[in-house]
Parts: structure tokens; C-alpha cells; sequence
């Protein structure tokens, strides 16, 4: 049922992403970028932040009247300023919330990578006291209104003898040092955390992306731009404590808790809340995910290249002494709690190369599950299979647009746990000796690799910006690169087609037609 | 997609992601409190008066104790639990018996509570005892307020000025 409900959803989000895909472009899609746009959004909190401190007043009587001049006096910089400062807050709230379902629908929070999800919960809260924290020191009646319901929210808590929401009795019972108090908090404490908390989240996986295309950065920020000129913020009436607030206008996006607490209570809402929170950071367990068996070195193959190591997105293998008296220097280690068996490593190992004199074909790392001998076994037996015109092999990932269905239309076809498991020289092979006329390398889109960075690598390595690269020698004529979500599927049999017929005016490979002999490929890489 | 086709579909994506923000930012507007109504908050912090008198301590008695704390008379530390009542318009509304805090109930009672009424005259009794060792209500007021649509009216308890003290 709930696998069912997985890929329903997955697939409603797909068909959603390939629309943006289609519109910004594979490397700009806001949805690839989800964590680095939140992130670049706090970037502008921060900077027109800094703007609007300076010339606010942390007093009673001070902070309304200094929000107001900056908004009327200064509207042409202090007014946009604080209008981003808050349109950029509410959007990074709605990446921070899609960024959330969209890796709990991705399944990309249980297993290993639990603790990007667990870590990311507390950052919810630490965004949300943000906000809260920033209404607050306006000063006028909303934050009146938020000040009052927080104040009586923290004293239902039984570690308060003073009630907090004394302070706000009347005029005089307010202190200056409150609005201290707040500004530590929304200005400092808060931030400090917040930055740590996501030092933490990100801790974990090698080469984050914190940093959206500039595209994407170019465009959201002209967007909140115009906004913020089109509607700028304005603060409600000055506070009155000898009134109570009736109609408010509520940044619903930071301060929907507050109407919730007016219609279910104090208590309810903490109860609520608190489950909610546990029940988040629970999820990566609810159920937990089958542990599939990580990463084998085997010594024997490892020439402490390093490049697995390099490759690896979840920093899930390391390099340390030659531990075996060999000659090299180094030998790579896995830490099993990191990796996620993504068979990336494998893919990057040089002894991975079907060259090879020795039958067995064991490599430096390889996946106990889909070894690179497996590999090889299936290029063979799709090639085999292969019937019809151009014979095209097809290699793509198990997260992509499903490869194996095309074996019915004769086509061969390999499906990997990713796709930056796949070996150049694999690439190679294929087409030697007439195996293949061509080779389709497929899988998730650019920017949105199931394991991060797969098809990245995967390019890099066929462009020759990466070990291993793919050798001089293989014709790109007969190389064709084009990924496809899992939605694409008639979009990829589109491109083979259309490869097929580019293929028939180059004619068949046959054999020994690539010049050379078929050397050991990941010797020579090695060196 | 063809470069103006992409283009102008870009800007439709910020152009909702923007129209988006920026309507939730600041609406729908909400009703905290409805019109035609007002609010009144009872709310003090007031420390009950001492459970008993100071007694005398014996020479003997004196002599036991340390010689840091030989002093002439023995109070007690606890405090008179706080009854307070509340009447709106002739109704009870709140009637609520107040702890002392602190581990030797020594510390000061506080009550903190809200009513929404509607918005006009009201008739309001308070009575509060504070001493164990009296009879009945050692502090009362009754009073006739007008209170406009949105207004709060805060009863407080400050004893330098004389008892119950409304705050407008």
C-alpha cells in the first residue's frame, strides 16, 4: 500500500518536474535545487537583514517608529529591503517545505541517509522561531498578537513561575529590555544555530549543493524584486496594549500556528506539535529500509587510485596506508554506516574493465549484488538479444526511465543501481568486435540523480573531464548521452530511434573496426 | 522548447511562485477577535501574607543553635494560599485557590486569565483573601465598566495602590 502510494506520488512529481524541466532547462530546475535555493534565499534574509538592523531601534517606543521610517522615509531601499527581507523568508520556506516532501516522496531519507532527514527537522523549528522572532520586533499589532499568544504558549510549560505574558499586561509593564531580549535572538542566537544546523544537515554527504545555478538565483531574486516594489511590506497599527488585535493580516507561511492555538488551545498545540516533531524525525524508521550490502574492496584490484574515493557523494570511503605490504601507497576503506550502495565507486575503479586477461574480472570495489562481471555478462546477453536494424545497447538506472522495457522492442538493454556504476571501458566494449553499432547512456536527470551524483560523474567521465575517461579511441558518433526521468520513457525510445538512423549512414562496426588492440584499458588509465 | 516559448513560461513559474508568497504573505486576513468584543484579563502577582506569627525563641532554645543563626524570634516562612473570585455580571466566572511558589511556598501566587465579552457596560465584583488567619474575603471591589469593541481591561492586584486596580 504505502510503495503503492510511493510511486503514485513519485510519478505525480516526475510528470510536475519534467514541466519544469521542459522550461528552465535540465541544469535549472528549481526542483533539482530545492535545499541550495532555501539556502540562497536566507543569503538575502541575511544581507538585507544586516541593512535594516542598522537603523533599527531595539526599544518600545523605538522599534515601530524606525520600521515605519525605513518603510515611508526610505521606501526606495529601506522599504525594498525590508519587503525582500520578508517575501525572501516566505519563499524559503516554501523550498525548505517542497524540499522536504520531495525527498520523503524520492525516498531519499530512510537507510543511510537518515541523518540528513533527522538533522533537518530541528532546522523547521529553528526557521519557524525565526520568523516568529522577526514579527516580533516590528512592534506593532501583529506582533502584539504573537508576542501575547507566544507568551501564554511558553507559560503553559510548568518551568515558568513568573508568567511571561505579565510583561504585556499594559504599557507599563513592557520593558525595553525585551525587545534586547528579541533582537539576540532573531539577530544572533538564532541564526548562530541555524547555521550550525545546517553545517550538520549537510555534514554527511560530500560535495553539498549550497549554491543554486545563477540562473535560478538571477531569476528568484528579480522576482522577489518586483514584488516587493509591486507589493511592499507594511506594518499593521502601532502596538496598543490596552487593545486587543481583531483583524489581522497574517504572514501565513511562519504564523499559522497562532490561529490554530486560538482554536484548539495551548496544550493541544504543544501535544501536537511535539508529536509531529517526533514523529518526523521518526520516518527514516517507519518502516526502516532493507539494508542492501555495501561496497567489497577487494585489495588485490585497489591500486590506492583515489578515484572512488573522489566519486563517492556520501563520503562513505576514505584513503589510508597500504595495509597489505603492496607497493602502492594507499588502500581505500568503506565505512558500511555511510554507504548507500549506489555502485558509483564501482564505476570509477580502473581495475573495472572488460580487457581484462584474468575470467574473473574482480575489481578494486565492486557491489556484492551487481558486480562488474555481472555487468559484462548482461551487455553480452542484451547484445545478443538484440534484434532489428542499428544494434543499439542502451545502459540506464534503476530510478530513471525503465530501460529494461525496451528489451520488447528488441532493443538491448542494461538497468544499474545508477548510472555512474558504468565503467567507460564497458563503453568501449560494447562496441568492439561489431557487439553494438551504438551505446545510449541513460538515467536520471541532470541535477537530480537519485544518488547525487551519478550522472554527473557519468558525463564528466565521457567528456573526459573525470577519471576514468572514456578513451580516445571510441567513435561519439556512436555515443549518445540523453537522460530521462522515470516519465521519459517515450522520450528516450524517441532519441534511440532517432540514433539509429544517424547510426545506419555511419554504418556497422565490425569486428576490430575500432583501431588497436584491445588493450587493458584500466591499466592504461592508471597510469 | 523554443527560447521565447521557455522564456515565457519561466515567467509564468516566478510570476506564480511570486503571486504565491505574495498573497499568503499577508492574507487571508484573520479574525482574532470578532467584532463588538472586548477583553478582560485578570492578572496579578501577589505574595500571600505569612501562615503564622513570630514567636519568641528561648535562651535554651537559642543556645542549640548555631552561632550564625542565634536569633530572638522564629517566623515561619509559608505564605497564605490566594482565593480569588471573580464575578461578571453577577455571575462567577473564575473562583481559583493560589499556591504559593517555591519550595517553602514561600513565593509569590500568580493568575493569569482571559474572557472575551461583548463590548459595553459590565458589571464586575472581585474578592481575594490572602491570610489563613482571617475570615472571609480581606480584599473586595465592585465595579461598573464601559468597555468599547476591541478594548482590554486588565484587573490587577497591586496592594500599594490600595487593592484590585482596573487597567485600561
Amino acid at each position: 500500500m504505502a510503495t503503492t502510494l510511493r510511486q503514485v506520488s513519485q510519478h505525480a512529481l516526475t510528470r510536475i518536474e519534467d514541466q519544469f524541466t521542459r522550461v528552465f532547462g535540465k541544469g535549472c530546475n528549481p526542483f533539482f535545487h530545492l535545499g541550495a535555493l532555501t539556502i540562497y534565499f536566507f543569503w538575502i534574509v541575511l544581507i538585507s537583514g544586516i541593512y535594516l538592523f542598522a537603523f533599527f531601534e531595539t526599544s518600545v517606543f523605538g522599534a515601530f517608529q524606525s520600521v515605519e521610517r525605513l518603510t515611508h522615509d526610505q521606501w526606495w531601499l529601506g522599504g525594498v529591503m525590508r519587503s525582500l527581507h520578508r517575501y525572501a523568508s516566505d519563499a524559503a520556506v516554501v523550498t525548505m517545505m517542497l524540499h522536504l516532501i520531495r525527498e520523503f516522496v524520492r525516498d531519499r531519507y530512510r537507510g543511510v541517509r537518515w541523518y540528513s532527514w533527522f538533522t533537518g527537522v530541528p532546522l523547521l523549528w529553528m526557521v519557524f522561531l525565526l520568523g516568529i522572532t522577526g514579527y516580533w520586533l516590528v512592534w506593532d499589532m501583529l506582533a502584539q498578537y504573537i508576542a501575547l499568544l507566544s507568551a501564554e504558549y511558553m507559560d503553559w510549560l510548568p518551568i515558568f513561575t513568573d508568567p511571561i505574558a505579565r510583561n504585556f499586561i499594559s504599557q507599563e509593564a513592557l520593558s525595553d529590555r525585551f525587545f534586547t531580549l528579541m533582537g539576540f535572538l532573531h539577530l544572533i542566537g538564532i541564526p548562530l544555530f541555524l547555521v550550525f544546523g545546517i553545517w550538520f544537515h549537510v555534514m554527511r554527504i560530500a560535495m553539498p549543493n549550497i549554491n543554486p545555478p545563477r540562473p535560478l538565483m538571477a531569476g528568484t531574486l528579480a522576482a522577489l524584486l518586483v514584488l516587493s516594489l509591486v507589493k511592499p511590506a507594511v506594518s499593521h497599527e502601532i502596538a496598543d496594549l490596552a487593545a486587543v488585535p481583531q483583524e489581522l493580516s497574517l504572514d501565513w507561511f511562519y504564523l499559522f500556528i497562532y490561529p490554530v492555538i486560538d482554536l484548539i488551545g495551548v496544550g493541544p498545540v504543544w501535544l501536537l506539535l511535539t508529536v509531529l516533531t517526533f514523529l518526523l524525525m521518526a520516518f527514516p524508521w517507519l518502516p526502516r529500509k532493507k539494508p542492501e550490502p555495501t561496497a567489497k574492496i577487494d585489495l588485490e584490484h585497489c591500486s590506492g587510485c583515489t578515484w572512488c574515493a573522489n566519486d563517492c557523494p556520501y563520503g562513505a570511503l576514505t584513503m589510508r596506508p597500504r595495509s597489505d605490504g603492496r607497493a602502492h601507497k594507499q588502500e581505500v576503506v568503506i565505512d558500511p554506516d555511510l554507504c548507500v550502495s549506489c555502485g558509483i565507486c564501482a564505476g570509477s575503479c580502473p581495475s573495472a574493465t572488460p580487457f581484462r586477461k584474468s575470467e574473473d574480472l574482480g575489481t578494486g570495489i565492486e557491489m556484492p549484488q551487481f558486480s562488474f562481471r555481472r555487468l559484462r555478462d548482461e551487455t553480452d546477453a542484451a547484445l545478443a538479444s538484440a534484434r532489428g536494424g542499428a544494434r543499439v545497447i542502451v545502459y540506464g538506472c534503476d530510478h530513471a526511465a525503465e530501460v529494461k522495457r525496451l528489451s520488447e522492442q528488441g532493443i538491448a538493454a542494461v538497468s544499474m543501481p545508477c548510472t555512474g556504476m558504468l565503467p567507460p571501458s564497458l563503453i568501449d566494449y560494447a562496441l568492439r568486435d561489431g557487439r553494438a553499432d551504438g551505446v545510449v547512456v541513460t538515467g536520471c536527470c541532470e541535477g537530480d540523480c537519485q544518488h547525487r551524483l551519478g550522472n554527473t560523474w557519468m558525463e564528466q567521465r565521457l567528456t573526459g573531464e573525470r577519471p576514468p575517461q572514456l578513451r580516445g579511441r571510441v567513435d561519439r558518433d556512436r555515443l549518445r548521452v540523453h537522460w530521462a526521468s522515470v516519465t521519459d520513457l517515450a522520450g528516450l525510445t524517441q532519441e534511440i530511434e532517432s540514433f539509429g538512423e544517424a547510426l545506419g549512414s555511419l554504418g556497422k562496426t565490425s569486428a576490430g573496426a575500432a583501431d588497436g588492440a584491445p588493450a587493458q584499458q584500466g591499466e592504461e588509465a592508471r597510469t | 522548447m523554443s527560447k521565447p516559448l521557455s522564456y515565457l513560461g519561466q515567467f509564468i513559474a516566478y510570476f506564480l511562485l511570486m503571486a504565491f508568497v505574495g498573497y499568503f504573505a499577508t492574507a487571508p486576513a484573520y479574525t482574532h477577535l470578532a467584532s463588538d468584543t472586548a477583553v478582560i484579563k485578570v492578572s496579578f502577582a501577589h505574595a500571600g501574607k505569612i501562615i503564622g506569627e513570630c514567636r519568641e525563641i528561648s535562651e535554651t532554645q537559642r543556645k542549640r543553635l548555631p552561632p550564625g543563626a542565634r536569633v530572638p524570634m522564629e517566623c515561619p516562612r509559608e505564605r497564605s494560599n490566594i482565593t480569588i473570585e471573580f464575578d461578571l455580571d453577577g455571575e462567577t466566572v473564575l473562583s481559583r485557590v493560589l499556591e504559593p511558589t517555591g519550595l517553602s511556598r514561600d513565593g509569590t501566587a500568580y493568575m493569569y486569565e482571559s474572557f472575551i465579552v461583548p463590548a459595553g457596560t459590565h458589571r464586575l465584583a472581585m474578592r481575594m483573601r490572602d491570610d489563613v488567619r482571617t475570615k472571609g474575603f480581606d480584599h473586595e471591589k465592585e465595579t461598573q465598566v464601559e468597555l468599547a469593541s476591541g478594548r482590554m481591561l486588565v484587573v490587577d492586584f497591586i496592594p500599594e495602590r490600595g487593592g484590585f486596580v482596573l487597567i485600561r
